[in-house]
């Protein structure tokens, strides 16, 4: 019985009840507001700290320093680094919190915050990555993917380039935010707005210099997070709970979106730098990259971002002959963080380009050498992984289709040819994206469900619900595993008082790890109904029925061959309590198969991959740089979706994300590593009227031999590459203006003003035409 | 009525609330009323999750606004129906249709921008009595949202207005329109609202509307000597400042309900606007639109439709912003504009108003009350706006062109730009270079080049140097294209 549940939260969301950590702080007496004095310097000695200014403020309670931690100082989680909650003589970052401002009104914190004066000796910052090179300021070792197939080197051709690729901020609407309160015996509730549960119970546990189970971490949803919240959340709910430890009660802390955006981290800036050696087919042969991520001030999730980006340099071509090098580095910038994608984006564009200005200069079929490239089955990646289903032609062909390609393409050329001072182009990515975490131990999932007594079910797995409806998901699992409609289940906040060890809501494994835990957990319950259910059987109707029979269909229970000696599921449930039945059910999934080496970088660092394909249709004004989409084109392999339709609302809002972050999205600081554009009203994020309204997404909804819960696919993060065949299609505009495309020199994020400049340097190169 | 409180009606029930000056209905909804559904998101004004609507009586009949909340003065709510998305649904069980489709068709996701686009819904169809996706798109281009990359959103929306073609039964909750009774009832006279000292840390006293010339200058004396007074209308500049930056000012003193600074008028080949005056009514106005619909186009391209409901026309020139679109496009038009300030009334042309960066001829106190714009019978006016984003963004250049022209013979000419100098301007090369020439003897890449070295346009956020020196010349090209192709056209 399918369940094509709409979202559980919905009904909720549309009526503005839906519950968020704002709506439990609010609800608390006598609550507390705390807000941190940050770093104004990108790099300096803290001398002092002034704060004459609180004086005579009857709401201000009080300031908490680093003096004031009874733990450890330090959030970083297991990477090696040190990442001080309150910064101790040093500043690394502007928006590094160096105290607390803890007031009986937010307003007053706010203020206080603000006012109160620190004084310091500044220091030289790093901010670029050009800078970070040369004072060898690096996150570890540089790392290093080879691959050396057998290929042909006669006639070979090259092309050298290289792309720098701006930070993307999340710009999740719900800012960083956690209530804090304190209960009986030096335990803390903390109500976070994090992906990561566990890590905030552990880091604010070592911070407060208690064992972990005095600290319960309770998160009912987020409002927004895309990967901001998976390792950044830590030091806001650390503060929090520092403050509520301090103060002896319950305290609430919300970042104003500005500081959010200056003090948090980004989507990482990329320098990249390759070159292609192909043939005159269009074969690519040879690729070497380089890949430098500005880490910013401490390390974060900085390697294992890198690492994916690594893993990711192919796209979705097999290229016999690859040499990828990969170093992160330490500048005095927020630290740079999780964001949907996770890396890939990063090299993924780089690989797609050096792949178009082949096909450029060639005069090529930007749809034909992609097809001509893309895996077959059988081959290997970089990292030795076989590739088992190769999906890449197939996405490509149904794009084909569905676009009417060549069609369109003619229809572009036409255009072009009628317009002087306008010009269409066509843009396509080819999507591969590989799932699992590439931290082997983080791919476990754990979930737990309570049957009562009156056949209502209590659902709770480690995953976060943040919009992309994984308790929908999840629920429907195990609804459609016992046959009872998704009413009966009440999916719960998540808590690791229920759910411990839990890992971060991240790289699209929720539904697959949580959704599998949750289907083990009731297979094992409808098991002990199902042998319950012979023993009622047996009693009320003098039945004996294999339990391979049982079945559970529309919220009933019943022999397969006697329909009509049913019970209810409610019934069933009742009767098994009755019986001393155990009716609940702790379930662990572990993703199989998975290893990967990462000193040889060999192995098997991902379950299956999920692929598609997008193209999209620009129209570029020559004089303003500006532009518009017309079309959008996706086509995505679903294997079975859990719920289509959801699935789709991730690909739209992934998709323009992905558009916005190569187009108007501009992460920008100033020399002294001050955050520019961080308000809405500077920072863009794609508006309604960005969306073309002819957008079309075609599901491929297969049964596929590499997949995961229920034969389905995950579905967070993959989308968010089709949204960069916009860049391209702005490249594939401009390069009906001159006679040497692959020269195109465009600047990612292509705002109006890059496509501007690029348009005037190709007229200063005097290849115009 | 010398005390701060207002009297206006909340989801339908009539409340009586004492106002601390400086707060935003965003904060009177939250903190007062615990109505947590009105989401605080960006704080200025450019996300649209605080929407809510306004009911208001006037003349005659109720009208329905879509507000921003954040950026929304808390004492404006005097006389007025406030709706939150709390106002729509009675139960916990019972869904408004608008709701009921919005959540149908997957139109929602971290649930954060939800109440925002369901109260800019219901807004759009309360003040409209016939609907189209075309301005629905328009009125949610204010509503940003992160997660569902709007398709599920759009889809909803249209199915919401095809529910509501034939009729509008169940748009109105019974409480609402209880609400409504109670709003008509309600007449309070709009007067000093004031405080004795400020009672929070920022440090306002008083917020004071005055409904005539005569009370304006009334307060001032009143005022004056106790700190400074900033007079302002729809704010929705001003309150930024205070959200972001929490700088406040110790008197707020709020013109917009001076009858002689709002509506539109025509008058012997003049529009004749009163500054206060909302651009959403410039964009919508039957005058504006017959006379000078590319005014109307200008509008169209700022902000929101939140903003616009209440920022003013006169604000927009007012608060010098380099890059102001409506005053930029007013210089290229010639406008006129009449000051009001304690010593009484004042003509400047707008091209006199400006003085420097965020500097004007406003003295301490004055306003600009109405502006003055000629119509002339054989203009070609057309507007140019280039920003980073085609929506709700603030102009990196912007440029306006008036060519008084026979048959593409050129006599007078005006070409604005805002954005590339410290304040909106006029350039001077080009008027003495077209007169008297006709449209196909005219070299436009020269004249562009031209135009562009007259102006040194500096780098900031909103783009570089050499990026708006490029668009200086080929805004001007694009102007003369048009012009060019209209001409052909008639010919």
């Amino acid at each position: 019985m399918k369940i094509n549940s709409k979202h559980l939260s919905g009904k909720l969301h549309v009526k503005g009840i839906s519950t968020f950590v704002e709506n439990i702080a609010m609800q608390a007496k006598n609550c507390l507001y705390a807000y941190p004095v940050v770093s104004s310097k990108a790099k300096a000695k803290i001398l002092n700290i002034d704060t004459q200014v609180t004086k005579g403020n009857s709401n201000f309670v009080k300031l908490i320093t680093a003096e004031d931690i009874p733990g450890d100082n330090n959030i970083a989680h297991g990477n090696g680094d040190d990442q001080p909650v309150l910064a101790e003589s040093n500043v690394n970052y502007v928006g590094e919190p160096i105290a607390i401002v803890v007031a009986k009104t937010l307003e007053d914190a706010i203020f206080l915050s603000r006012k109160i004066k620190v004084d310091y000796e500044e220091l030289t910052p790093i901010l670029r990555v050009e800078d970070a090179v040369n004072a060898e300021s690096q996150y570890g070792p540089t790392r290093l993917f080879q691959r050396f197939d057998p290929c042909e080197n006669d006639n070979i051709r090259e092309l050298t380039g290289n792309l720098t690729i701006g930070a993307q901020e999340h710009f999740y609407f719900e800012t960083q935010r956690c209530f804090v309160n304190p209960e009986e015996n030096g335990y803390f509730t903390v109500y976070s707005s994090t992906q990561a549960v566990s890590e905030v119970q552990e880091i604010c546990a070592k911070l407060l210099g208690v064992s972990s189970n005095y600290i319960t971490v309770d998160v009912r949803r987020l409002g927004g997070a895309f990967g901001g919240k998976e390792a950044q959340a830590t030091l806001w709910a650390g503060i929090t709970s520092l403050a509520s430890y301090v103060c002896k009660a319950p305290v609430y802390l919300a970042l104003e979106r500005k500081d959010d955006i200056s003090w948090t981290g980004k989507r990482h800036e990329f320098v990249n730098s390759y070159t292609i050696k192909y043939n005159d087919r269009g074969d690519l042969l040879d690729y070497d990259l380089d890949l430098k991520a500005n880490g910013g001030a401490y390390i974060d999730l900085s390697f294992a971002i890198l690492e994916r980006a690594l893993l990711h340099a192919d796209s979705g071509y097999y290229i016999p002959r690859m040499n990828v090098t990969g170093t992160a580095y330490r500048t005095n910038l927020p630290s740079n963080t999780a964001f949907r994608g996770f890396g890939a984006p990063q090299s993924i564009i780089t690989t797609e380009l050096a792949l178009e200005r082949v096909g450029y200069s060639l005069g090529m079929d930007l749809m034909e050498i992609r097809m001509k490239n893309v895996y077959k089955v059988g081959q290997t990646t970089q990292y030795g992984m076989e590739v088992k289903e190769a999906l890449g032609l197939e996405m490509l062909k149904e794009l084909e289709d569905i676009s009417h390609y060549h069609q369109l393409k003619r229809e572009v050329k036409a255009f072009n040819a009628n317009h002087k001072f306008k010009k269409k182009g066509i843009g396509i990515v080819t999507g591969k994206f590989g799932i699992s975490f590439t931290a082997t131990f983080l791919n476990q999932g754990s979930a737990l469900i309570w049957i009562y007594s009156d056949g209502s079910i209590s659902l709770s797995h480690g995953g976060i619900e943040m919009g992309q409806q994984l308790y929908t998901k999840v629920a429907s699992i195990v609804c459609e595993t016992l046959g009872i409609s998704i009413d009966n289940v009440r999916s719960e906040s998540t808590n690791t008082k229920r759910v411990g060890n839990s890992s971060p809501t991240a790289a699209s494994s929720g539904s697959d790890l949580n959704g599998n835990a949750a289907r083990q957990a009731s297979e094992n319950l409808k098991g002990r109904l199902a042998e319950a259910s012979l023993q009622f059987f047996k009693e009320k109707y003098n039945l004996t029925v294999d339990i391979e029979d049982v079945l559970f269909q529309n919220n009933l229970v019943f022999p397969k061959e006697n329909q009509e000696k049913s019970l209810t599921f409610k019934e069933l449930a009742h009767y098994a309590y009755m019986n001393r039945v155990d009716l609940g059910q702790h379930s662990f999934y572990k993703t199989p198969v998975i290893e990967f080496d990462k000193t040889s970088n060999k192995g098997t660092p991902f379950y299956y991959f999920v692929y598609g394909a997008s193209l999209i249709v620009s129209e570029v004004d020559l004089l303003t740089g500006s532009y518009k989409f017309n079309s959008i084109y996706v086509v995505h392999d679903n294997g079975i979706p859990l719920n289509a339709e959801i699935d789709k609302g991730q690909i739209y809002g992934a998709l323009v994300q992905g558009l916005g972050y190569c187009t108007m999205e501009e992460v920008k600081y100033n020399e002294k590593g001050e955050s520019m554009a961080n308000t809405p009203s500077t920072y863009k994020i794609p508006t309604m009227s960005d969306v073309c309204s002819n957008f079309l997404v075609k599901q491929v909804n297969k049964v596929r031999s590499q997949a995961s819960v229920l034969g389905s696919k995950a579905v967070g993060e993959p989308p968010f590459l089709y949204g960069l065949a916009g860049w391209f299609s702005i490249m594939n505009a401009l390069s009906f203006v001159t006679k040497s495309p692959e020269m195109i020199n465009l600047k990612m994020p292509a705002t109006p003003e890059a496509v501007l400049l690029a348009i005037e340097e190709i007229k200063k190169r005097g290849l115009y035409v | 009525m010398k005390t701060n409180i207002v009297k206006f009606v909340l989801n339908g029930e009539l409340k009586s609330l004492e106002i601390t000056p400086g707060t935003t209905l965003l904060e009177i909804i939250r903190d007062k009323y615990k109505l947590n559904g009105t989401k605080s998101v960006c704080n200025e004004g450019d996300c649209g999750a605080c929407t809510v609507t306004v009911a208001e009586y006037v003349d005659g009949k109720v009208s329905y606004k879509a507000i921003n909340s954040c950026l929304y003065p808390a004492e404006k709510i005097i006389n007025k129906h406030i709706i939150t998305v709390e106002g729509l649904s009675n139960t916990d069980e019972y869904l408004h249709p608008i709701q009921e489709i919005l959540y149908d068709n997957y139109g929602t996701q971290c649930g954060f921008c939800t109440p925002g686009i369901v109260m800019s819904i219901f807004a759009y169809l309360a003040e409209n009595s016939q609907y189209n996706e075309r301005e629905l798109k328009e009125s949610l281009n204010g509503n940003l949202c992160r997660c569902t990359g709007y398709v599920h959103i759009v889809q909803g929306a249209n199915e919401i207005i095809k529910h509501y073609f034939h009729s509008k039964t169940d748009l109105f909750p019974e409480k609402l329109l209880t609400g409504n009774k109670k709003l008509v009832q309600l007449t309070d006279e709009f007067d000093l609202v004031t405080s004795e000292q400020a009672t929070n840390i920022r440090g306002v006293e008083g917020y004071h509307l005055v409904k005539s010339l005569d009370k304006y200058k009334e307060a001032i004396i009143k005022l004056k000597g106790s700190g400074t007074i900033k007079v302002i209308a729809g704010a929705t500049d001003l309150y930024v400042v205070g959200n972001l930056r929490r700088t406040y000012f110790k008197n707020y003193l709020d013109i917009t309900y001076i009858p002689e600074l709002r509506g539109i008028k025509y008058d012997e080949k003049q529009l004749i606007i009163g500054a206060s005056t909302a651009l959403e009514e410039v964009r919508t106005n039957t005058l504006v639109n017959k006379y000078l619909p590319s005014l109307a186009f200008v509008a169209s391209k700022m902000a929101s439709k939140q903003i616009r409901n209440i920022a003013s026309i006169g604000g927009n020139i007012g608060n010098a912003s380099p890059v102001g679109d409506c005053a930029t496009s007013l210089i290229g038009l010639n406008a006129r504009l009449i000051l009001f300030g304690e010593d009484g009334q004042r003509e400047v042309s707008i091209d006199q108003f400006y003085k420097g960066y965020k500097e004007t001829v406003l003295k301490n106190h004055e306003f600009i009350k109405e502006i003055i714009i000629p119509v002339e019978d054989h203009g070609f006016y057309n507007f140019e706006k280039s920003a980073k984003r085609a929506s709700l963004d603030i102009s990196s250049v912007c440029s306006f062109c008036y060519l008084d022209h026979i048959k593409g013979r050129i006599n007078v000419s005006r070409f604005s730009f805002g954005g590339v100098a410290p304040y909106p301007k006029l350039s001077l090369s080009i008027a003495l270079e077209l007169r008297g020439k006709s449209i196909k003897d005219i070299n436009i890449e020269y004249l562009g080049n031209k135009v562009a070295d007259e102006f040194t346009p500096i780098s900031d956020i909103r783009g570089s140097s050499a990026y708006r020196h490029i668009l200086i010349k080929n805004h001007i090209i694009k102007h003369l294209e048009k012009f060019k192709e209209e001409v052909l056209n008639e010919d």
